[in-house]
């Protein structure tokens, strides 16, 4: 019990000098013998929106996890804002891959928007109505505050995303960590996803995300981390969002069409 | 010679049996280990009972025919109601199995106390670690007795059953070897090959059924709980390959039946007690055993292999 | 016979019984309490496993026992062999999804009929010593509150409290753990650490229930209450607070049925009553049950709703 309740999630305050939001050194993972990422380096900018792209099986969902550390890194160092990533959890907020709750669960979208609050609730303290209060206010910076009682299984798909981008939201986190939000949404979800990143972008927060679509990559984002096993090209995307580093990650089978080829050219 | 007749009369029937009923429950067991349904034999084993006092209750009677059925009928009403608490509660496999399986576990109970059948025929403690002792030959007295045909007329009528009932499993098996293949690796891939999943699944819960019925009748629970996994699971240890897995699990199966039963009569002599062990419990506690050899020394997948290997990996990187 | 099972229902009928009867309803209320959670954790069946894996620490337990005072029954002493059996099967289940290819089903069957094997080869060994007080064991499979007597009721009731104590100030924390571990992980909560501290309640309740219940339906009694209350509501906090409640309540009628009717297996009647519940609660539940299978029938499947 009491090495249990010595971890207290807790807002650290944060030097004004300090690293970059997401500092990756040589970080390696591999799934049994087969090695999945190699010797990645990444510096991520300081407010900043960032697109992790590549290939299917290049790597991406598992560098958010290795990085989370809930993937064991071969070897390799993360640090956040200057520290072990480990220690900075609490100013990380992670938006996993839709498919990883049970969906039948007993909890309603305010209930799930909550849970991001839970942190700074701490240990055995019960949840209040000024958090629930607090919830249902991020539950409206995504669009959903007339969902609050529903039960999440009964969402659509985009309902759940736009949910849980609430619960990340609520965490108040520096770095978010979101993998492949845009997956599977509709019109409208996609529109509150790309504003709430441009709200975080403009509160100072850095955003990593998984992004399948290179189509709209370049217009959602504006810093680039191309994967394909190893770093393929990273930097500002107006640089490093070309035709040959595409053609590097993906092989030579890939096609640009409109605005974002023309970028790329 | 007294000491053959007794091995004749006790000793070996009883091995029979055990090795029979291993071998009927490891069968179909290995199925059910790879379809992550595992428990299966521990619901069956359970649900039989109110089949069973059922049985008694209509009449009147412990004949085996009539609890056999009763059984039988009871395994499969809980194979129904599992199913259909899953599609109408929307519960998880898990859940709808402890469910059903207690709830009728505990009528079986509460009416066998009530019927009265619990003090004078029937009783839930040789359901739980059957009479494997109490299997009795009265025919052959020596080792030439086994030649002559009249000595099989007195075979025990449960060691019959198993006979045919192993028979049963091996050729069922055998016969639709590829369907339960192909529906347990891949569900999608028999649907498109026009096998249905939901048929093979229903027809291997009836084997399971049958299995449990007529080793339970002889065994008891243990050995049927023991039975369906241990083995199949000390040879998924060791394979890779699903023939080989059957034949391993059989091997296994019958040590773990074999061994079992003389380790219970003669374990406490050599250990100087006079009283010998209950043998169903020594016949899982064998299957258990082995299975936990392969667990920790499988030549591949053993802990203790795969630890040294890692370890190996590790200095070599 | 009616009167007097009502007397006993309604703690009428002398401290003694009220004692016992109060005991299993505070024990029904805690199996439900953490039945909820380890259902939510998807990791009910390991209920089976703890419970079969008990028996060979209380046939230990006695042994050690009677070596030592020269009396096999004594409640505490038996309890803890069946907690420290009990752990050492969680573990080698856990053991046995982590480090070999076994899911974690097989793990289950393996430790149950292993342990259970071993418990039923060292009863037999007691059953042919020359000492008395071997008749109790039985109740350790099948239960029998009628056995119990007025310190062992108080011994449950109050450890069941303490657990649903427990479980209550933790609500929050295992309820983020069974929807969502990957995410409390990625914040930081020690979630290996809050599942085997679930786990321990588990084990608690199942220790405190074997007497009561016994060790083949026990399962039953953390499996069925969460079930029926998942059926009346889509929220997790009256989901808990019934399942405790049904727990309790199909506690109190067994136990009450059970003493008066000492030939009535008490974990039997018990489960019955809980499984009633069970069917009432499928039939009627407005969250889950029959009213929402139909109503989602009758209504058209809501197209996805593009703005």
């Amino acid at each position: 019990m009491v090495t249990l309740l010595k971890f207290r999630p807790r807002q650290r305050a944060i030097p004004a000098d300090a690293d970059s939001p997401l500092a990756v050194r040589g970080l390696t993972v591999a799934y049994g013998q087969e090695p999945v990422l190699q010797s990645v380096d990444f510096v991520a900018p300081e407010a900043d929106l960032v697109a992790v792209v590549g290939p299917n099986g290049a790597g991406k969902s598992t560098f958010i996890k290795a990085v989370l550390g809930l993937q064991p890194r071969l070897a390799g160092e993360v640090s956040c804002f200057g520290r072990p990533v480990e220690r900075q959890r609490a100013l990380i907020g992670y938006v996993p891959q839709r498919s990883s709750v049970d969906w039948d669960f007993p909890a309603s979208a305010l209930d799930v928007v909550t849970m991001g609050l839970y942190g700074k609730i701490g240990w055995c303290r019960p949840v209040r109505a000024r958090h629930r209060a607090e919830a249902r206010e991020f539950l409206a910076q995504v669009g959903m505050a007339d969902f609050a009682a529903r039960q999440i299984g009964q969402l659509s798909g985009g309902q759940q995303q736009r949910v849980f981008l609430a619960r990340a939201l609520a965490q108040d986190a520096r770095l978010y960590l979101m993998d492949e939000p845009f997956a599977g949404v509709d019109a409208a979800t996609e529109r509150a996803i790309v504003d709430v990143l441009r709200t975080l972008k403009s509160r100072g927060r850095t955003v990593l995300c998984v992004h399948h679509d290179l189509q709209t990559a370049p217009d959602y984002f504006e810093h680039l981390l191309l994967l394909s096993g190893r770093v393929v090209a990273a930097g500002p995307m107006a640089t490093h969002f070309t035709t040959a580093a595409l053609a590097e990650a993906y092989g030579v089978g890939v096609s640009l069409i409109g605005p974002a080829a023309v970028r790329a050219g | 010679m007294p000491g053959t007749e007794d091995f004749l009369m006790i000793d070996l029937p009883a091995i029979l049996v055990a090795v029979l009923a291993a071998l009927a429950c490891a069968l179909p067991g290995n199925f059910l280990v790879l379809r992550r349904q595992a428990l299966m034999g521990d619901a069956m084993s359970h649900v039989v009972l109110p089949g069973i006092v059922a049985a008694y209750a209509l009449t009147g009677d412990i004949a085996p025919l009539p609890m056999v059925l009763g059984a039988l009928v009871a395994a499969l009403v809980a194979v129904a109601l599992i199913g259909g608490l899953q599609r109408v509660g929307g519960l998880e496999p898990g859940a709808a199995m402890g469910v059903v399986f207690t709830a009728m576990f505990a009528a079986g109970l509460v009416w066998l106390e009530q019927s009265g059948a619990g003090n004078a025929h029937l009783d839930v403690e040789h359901a739980l670690y059957g009479n494997l002792e109490g299997t009795l030959w009265l025919g052959p007295a020596s080792w030439g007795d086994l030649l002559r045909a009249e000595s099989y007329r007195t075979l025990p009528t449960n060691l019959i059953t198993l006979a045919g009932v192993t028979l049963a499993m091996l050729l069922l098996l055998g016969l639709f070897f590829k369907e339960l293949a192909v529906t347990t690796f891949d569900p999608g891939l028999a649907t498109g090959l026009g096998i249905s999943e939901r048929r093979v699944g229903l027809g291997l819960m009836a084997m399971v059924a049958v299995a449990a019925v007529a080793a339970f009748e002889a065994v008891g629970s243990i050995i049927v709980i023991a039975m369906f996994v241990c083995p199949p699971a000390t040879a998924r240890m060791l394979t890779d390959r699903l023939a080989t897995q059957i034949w391993l699990s059989a091997l296994f199966a019958a040590l773990a039946g074999a061994g079992g039963y003389w380790l219970a009569a003669h374990l406490p002599l050599l250990l100087g007690s006079p009283n010998s062990l209950n043998a169903a419990g020594m016949v899982a506690v064998a299957a258990g055993a082995m299975q936990c050899l392969a667990m920790l020394l499988a030549p591949r997948y053993g802990v203790v292999v795969r630890a040294w290997r890692n370890g190996q990996g590790v200095t070599a990187s | 016979m009616d009167l007097g099972w009502l007397d006993v229902l309604l703690l009428r009928a002398g401290y003694n019984s009220a004692v016992v009867v109060l005991g299993a309803a505070l024990l029904g209320g805690a199996a439900g309490t953490i039945g909820a959670f380890v259902l939510l954790r998807k990791r009910i069946l390991i209920s089976d496993a703890i419970s079969h894996a008990t028996l060979p620490g209380v046939a230990l337990a006695f042994l050690l026992c009677l070596a030592w005072t020269g009396e096999g029954r004594r409640l505490e002493w038996l309890l803890v062999g069946a907690g420290v059996s009990g752990a050492l099967g969680v573990l080698l289940v856990q053991g046995i999804k982590d480090h070999t290819r076994l899911p974690e089903d097989s793990a289950i069957a393996t430790v149950l009929s292993l342990f259970f094997g071993l418990g039923v080869v060292l009863l037999s060994y007691i059953q042919a010593l020359p000492v008395g007080g071997q008749a109790g064991m039985g109740s350790f499979l099948l239960g029998a509150a009628a056995t119990l007597n007025r310190d062992e009721a108080e011994l449950i009731g109050f450890a069941a409290l303490a657990v649903v104590g427990l479980a209550l100030l933790l609500a929050k924390e295992f309820g983020l753990l069974c929807f969502d571990a990957g995410y409390a992980a990625s914040r930081g909560w020690p979630v290996k650490r809050l599942d085997l501290l679930l786990l321990a309640l588990l084990l608690t309740v199942v220790c405190i229930g074997l007497k009561t219940v016994g060790l083949i339906l026990v399962v039953a009694l953390v499996t069925m209450p969460p079930v029926a209350a998942r059926f009346w509501t889509h929220r997790l906090g009256w989901m808990v607070a019934l399942s405790g409640a049904i727990g309790a309540l199909a506690a109190w009628v067994g136990a009450a049925a059970s003493s008066v009717l000492p030939r009535l297996p008490t974990g039997g009647v018990i489960v019955l009553a809980a499984a009633s519940l069970l069917i009432v609660s499928l039939i009627l539940g407005p969250a889950r049950g029959l009213p929402a299978r139909l109503r989602r029938r009758a209504l058209p499947c809501p197209a996805p709703k593009i703005s």
